[in-house]
């Protein structure tokens, strides 16, 4: 298959992945977020809602596995090749909160070639048990040229 | 920048290689050139780089942070300029600096654009719409 074949090819989670405080809690600690700032008034709702905090980049959790895993479905081969992040946008539907069962379903949505790089784009849905919208995630990777075959 | 503009940070960051380890776990991307110095050298690169999500994560961190009321995130999107070395000894200071700014057409929604700064480069640039929930 012709890597340009994989665009329009969607992955989905086979399971819902449960968030849990804790791992909220650690994506928090790991942005240097302390109980200090978190307890702090002025921070962001986003930050605030109920009791555990929750990051607004937390979606990439979900997200950046389910592209690796819908372009190696597709036989682009990341495990040796240099992988550097290029870009990234998150639109939020509703906030993720602790107790949350996601779903994830990316699609390829391109692939263009820059200076020795291929670049995909995918765009992943995150969506809860209802089915409701929580979180649209666009991701573009650069993948050295050469090595995604 | 206009005269609506409220200017934010700077605000700087240090990050070491132990927040290396602990952001690759807790965002479970264990890419190697942000934890192994020699796949990081395999890649072209001058030492182990930052996560790019972990640059966004401390911009997010920066605009939340400084803007008041009950903000909400509606959207944020993000561009990484140039990786960020993070050498073993001593931690990389990051600074995160920009504007905050009413929309003109929705003053109860505001968009940040900030610089994420390396030794004064622009490694990452990050623009994020919040809106105030008690307009709501």
């Amino acid at each position: 298959m012709s890597l340009p074949a994989l665009v329009g090819r969607t992955y989905r989670d086979g399971h819902p992945h449960i968030v849990t405080r804790a791992a909220l809690r650690d994506f928090a600690d790991s942005l240097q977020l302390s109980e200090q700032s978190l307890d702090n008034p002025r921070r962001s709702d986003s930050f605030r809602d109920r009791d555990t905090p929750t990051p607004p980049t937390y979606p990439i959790v979900l997200s950046l596995n389910a592209t690796f895993e819908a372009l190696k479905r597709g036989g682009v081969t990341l495990d040796e090749a240099p992988v550097l992040h290029r870009e990234q946008e998150f639109t939020h539907h509703r906030p993720i909160r602790a107790g949350d069962a996601l779903n994830t379903a990316c699609t390829v949505i391109g692939v263009r070639s820059v200076a020795g790089y291929d670049l995909w784009s995918t765009r992943s849905e995150i969506t809860d048990v209802r089915a409701d919208p929580v979180c649209t995630v666009q991701i573009t990777l650069a993948v050295r040229k050469g090595r995604s075959t | 920048m206009t005269a609506d503009d409220i200017t934010l940070g700077p605000v700087s960051f240090s990050v070491s290689r132990a927040q290396l380890r602990h952001y690759a776990e807790s965002s479970g991307d264990h890419n190697p050139i942000h934890l192994d110095p020699v796949a990081a050298a395999a890649a072209g690169l001058p030492d182990v780089v930052a996560h790019g999500m972990l640059t966004m994560g401390l911009a997010m961190r920066a605009i939340t942070e400084q803007t008041t009321g009950s903000w909400t995130v509606q959207r944020s999107h993000a561009r990484f300029l140039r990786p960020v070395p993070v050498g073993a000894n001593s931690p990389t200071v990051l600074v995160v600096q920009g504007a905050v700014r009413p929309l003109a057409e929705d003053p109860a929604t505001t968009k940040a654009e900030v610089t994420v700064r390396c030794s004064g480069a622009p490694v990452t640039a990050v623009t994020a719409v919040l809106r105030d929930r008690d307009s709501d």
